[in-house]
C-alpha cells in the first residue's frame, strides 16, 4: 500500500510541475466555459435586444386595414410600397422581413376595414416569411398574434352585439400549471447534461493523463526502471490507476462546476440551479462519479499497458469511448432509460443512467447507485488485477515499438 | 552469486521465433566484475533482463544470491541494481526527486535517504544541475541520474547493460572508475558491453556471447591462450569468426 501512494505521489509531482498540463486541467474548462457562456449570453441578449428595437419592413396590398390591425401590436414597422418582383427573393434577400396578402376587400373604409375582410365569402390572410432570418421569423410570429388578436376581439363585437356572453370564447378555461419546486426544476436541467459532461470530462482527461503513465512510459521506455525495482507490480498498477482515477476526478469536478457557474451566467434570470444539490444528492453523485471514474482509470491503465505507444492506445479505446459517448448523449433526453432496468448490469453504462435517475426521479435511486456502484467496483477490481499481471508479462511490457 | 543453468530464451510466436539465448550456462563470484561481451543482437541484453527478473526464461533456471529470479522475483531485485541501455528518463521530476523516489520505493529511512542522495549527486559531479528537469538533461546527466537510481539502496550486485554507451570521454571515465569503486567496496558487477577496451580494462572474468550462445569464458589471460590470440579483440574476432563459418 505504502509503494501505491508513493508511486501516486511521483505521478502527482511530475504533472503538478507541468505548467501548461496544470493550465489545461484546472484553469482552461473554468475559462473556456465563462467565457463561451457569457459570450452565448451577451450575444443571445443584444439579439433580443435587436428584435425588439428593430423597424421590420412589410410588404402589404391592404397598408391601411394591416396598419389598423398593428396599432397596439407593440413594434415598430414600415411598409415597403412598391411590391417587390418576387415575394420570395426578396424575403431572402433580406430587403423585406415579411409579405401580408389580404386580397381585395369589399370596403375601403379603413374602420370597417377588417369587419369587411371578415364578411368576405371566405376569408383568408397569406403572410409570407423566411425562416432563415431570425427577424423575418420573429415578426411572421408578432404577425400571426396581432392578426389572431384582432379576429377574437372582432369575434367578441359580433357576440357582445347579438347580445351573447363574450366570455363564451374563454370555455374552457386551459392553464398549465408546473408543479415542480425550483429544486425539481433545477434537477431537470442538470439531470439532462450532467452525465453526458461527466462521462466527457472522465473520459477525455483519462485519455491524455492515463496513456501518458502507461503506453507513454513504455514508449519512452521509462517504465522499465520501475519495473526492475522490488516495488510490486500489483502496486505499479494500483498506483497508476489512483493516479489517472484522481486526475480524471479531479478534471470532471473542476468542468461540471465551471459549466454550472457558466450556465447560471448564461441565463442569470433562470432557476437556479445550484438547488438541486442536497446534500445527499452530492454524496450520491460523489460515489457513483467515483466508482465510473475508478472502472474508466482501469480500463485505461489496461489498454495503456497493452498497447504499444499512446496513438495505438488512443484508437484502440475511441470505440468504447463512442459507444458511451452515445449513452451519454441519449442521456440528454428528458424521458430516456425510463424503464432501462437491464443497463444497470452494464458497467460505465449503468453510471450514466443511475446519475440521469438522481437527478429527475423524485427520491434517490439507492437499489439502483448501489448496484451500480457495486458493479462498476467489481469490475475495475478484476481490471485492476489484470493489468497488474500485465505489468508482470513481458509480452505486454516489452510490447514496444522500439 | 549469481548462476545461470542451461538458460534459453524464444521469443515470437508460431509463425517466426528468435532463439535469443540456446541455453547458457555461467557463474559470477561475489565480488568480481563479470563481463557479457559479444556483437550486437549476440543476446547480452537477454541475459540481463532475466538476470534482474524483467524476463523469464524459456527453458532453465537463473539465481541470483540464492534466489531464483522467476519465483522469488521481487527478492532477487532487492538484491540487484538494473541499469539497461534502453532505461531513460523524461519529465518534469528532477535527478534528485527520481533518485529520491527509487530510495523510498526500496524503503531506505528518509534521514539515510537524504544523505545518501547527496553523496550519489556529489560523487557523480550532479549538484549543478540536480534539481532541473530531467528533460533538460543530456545523455551524459540522464546516464549518470540512471546509475544513481540503481544504487540508491545500495544494492549488493550490479547489473548494467552498456553503462558507457554514448557517454563523452570524461562521463565514460566516471562511471567505469564508480564500478571499480564498487568491486572495492565487496560487490559484484555484472557488466554487458562490446567495447574491447572497456571489457578488457574493467572485467575479472569475461564470457564472449554471440549468437545466444557462451562462445568462451574466463579470465582474460585463459582467454587469451585458449585461442592463442595477443589482445582481446583479437580473441573475440577468432571465436566469431569461428561461429560464422
Amino acid at each position: 500500500m505504502k509503494d501505491t501512494f508513493l508511486i501516486l505521489k511521483k505521478e502527482f509531482q511530475n504533472i503538478f510541475k507541468d505548467r501548461r498540463t496544470l493550465f489545461s486541467v484546472f484553469v482552461l474548462p473554468v475559462v473556456l466555459f465563462i467565457v463561451i457562456f457569457t459570450v452565448i449570453g451577451r450575444m443571445t441578449s443584444a439579439e433580443e435586444q435587436k428584435l425588439q428595437t428593430t423597424q421590420y419592413k412589410i410588404f402589404t396590398d391592404q397598408p391601411l386595414l394591416l396598419d389598423a390591425v398593428l396599432e397596439d401590436a407593440g413594434f415598430d414597422f414600415m411598409f415597403v410600397d412598391q411590391p417587390p418582383d418576387s415575394f420570395e427573393t426578396a424575403l431572402q434577400n433580406r430587403e423585406i422581413d415579411g409579405v401580408v396578402l389580404f386580397g381585395e376587400l369589399p370596403s375601403n373604409d379603413p374602420s370597417e376595414a377588417f369587419s369587411s375582410f371578415l364578411e368576405k365569402d371566405s376569408p383568408s390572410i397569406s403572410v409570407y416569411i423566411y425562416s432563415g432570418s431570425s427577424l423575418s421569423e420573429r415578426l411572421g410570429s408578432m404577425l400571426w398574434n396581432a392578426l389572431r388578436d384582432d379576429r377574437d376581439q372582432h369575434l367578441r363585437d359580433q357576440l357582445a352585439q347579438a347580445g351573447m356572453d363574450q366570455t363564451i370564447l374563454e370555455r374552457p378555461l386551459v392553464q398549465t400549471i408546473n408543479v415542480a419546486t425550483e429544486k425539481e426544476q433545477a434537477s431537470g436541467i442538470l439531470g439532462g447534461m450532467l452525465p453526458y459532461m461527466l462521462v466527457i470530462y472522465l473520459f477525455s482527461a483519462s485519455f491524455a493523463i492515463g496513456f501518458d503513465t502507461t503506453a507513454g512510459e513504455k514508449e519512452r521506455q521509462t517504465l522499465t526502471i520501475l519495473l526492475s525495482n522490488q516495488v510490486s507490480r500489483t502496486s505499479i498498477a494500483w498506483g497508476k490507476i489512483l493516479y489517472i482515477m484522481s486526475m480524471n476526478l479531479i478534471s470532471a469536478t473542476v468542468s461540471v462546476i465551471a459549466f454550472s457557474i457558466g450556465f447560471s451566467r448564461m441565463i442569470p434570470q433562470s432557476t437556479n440551479i445550484f438547488v438541486a444539490f442536497s446534500p445527499q444528492l452530492v454524496l450520491f453523485l460523489f460515489l457513483c462519479t467515483l466508482s465510473m471514474s475508478v472502472l474508466v482509470a482501469a480500463i485505461i491503465a489496461v489498454v495503456g499497458v497493452f498497447s504499444k505507444t499512446m496513438k495505438e492506445a488512443t484508437s484502440y479505446s475511441m470505440p468504447l469511448y463512442i459507444v458511451v459517448l452515445i449513452f451519454g448523449i441519449a442521456s440528454l433526453q428528458p424521458e430516456a432509460f425510463q424503464d432501462a432496468t437491464g443497463l444497470f448490469f452494464v458497467p460505465l453504462i449503468n453510471g450514466i443512467i443511475t446519475l440521469k435517475k438522481l437527478f429527475t426521479t423524485p427520491g434517490l435511486p439507492v437499489l439502483g447507485i448501489s448496484m451500480t456502484i457495486l458493479i462498476n467496483l467489481t469490475v475495475s477490481f478484476l481490471l485492476v488485477m489484470l493489468a497488474a499481471r500485465m505489468f508482470s508479462d513481458e509480452r505486454f511490457v516489452f510490447r514496444t515499438e522500439n | 552469486m549469481i548462476q545461470f543453468q542451461e538458460v534459453q530464451k524464444v521469443f515470437g510466436n508460431r509463425k517466426k521465433t528468435v532463439h535469443a539465448l540456446k541455453g547458457i550456462n555461467f557463474r559470477v563470484e561475489s565480488g568480481e566484475i563479470f563481463g557479457l561481451l559479444g556483437p550486437n543482437g549476440a543476446g547480452k541484453t537477454t541475459a540481463l533482463r532475466i538476470l534482474s527478473t524483467l524476463l523469464q526464461p524459456t527453458s532453465g533456471e537463473a539465481h541470483v544470491g540464492g534466489f531464483h529470479t522467476v519465483r522469488d522475483s521481487r527478492e532477487v531485485r532487492k538484491q540487484i541494481g538494473f541499469l539497461s541501455s534502453d532505461m531513460n528518463l523524461s519529465g518534469n521530476l528532477s535527478a534528485r526527486d527520481y533518485i529520491t523516489f527509487f530510495g523510498r520505493l526500496n524503503h531506505i529511512p528518509e534521514v539515510s535517504l537524504k544523505k545518501r542522495v547527496e553523496s550519489l549527486l556529489e560523487y557523480f559531479d550532479m549538484k549543478d544541475y540536480a534539481d532541473r528537469k530531467v528533460a533538460t538533461y543530456s545523455t551524459g546527466m540522464k546516464q549518470k541520474t540512471l546509475i544513481s537510481i540503481a544504487l540508491v539502496h545500495e544494492p549488493s550486485i550490479v547489473v548494467f547493460d552498456e553503462p558507457t554507451n554514448g557517454l563523452d570521454v570524461m562521463t565514460a571515465k566516471l562511471v567505469l572508475d564508480s564500478l571499480r569503486e564498487l568491486r572495492q567496496q565487496g560487490k559484484t558487477v555484472v557488466l554487458s558491453t562490446h567495447q574491447m577496451d572497456v571489457a578488457q580494462k574493467m572485467c575479472d572474468r569475461l564470457a564472449i556471447i554471440d549468437h545466444g550462445e557462451v562462445k568462451a569464458m574466463g579470465t582474460l589471460d585463459e582467454i587469451l591462450s585458449s585461442s592463442g590470440s595477443k589482445d582481446l579483440e583479437e580473441a573475440f574476432f577468432a571465436v566469431v569468426k569461428e561461429d560464422a563459418q
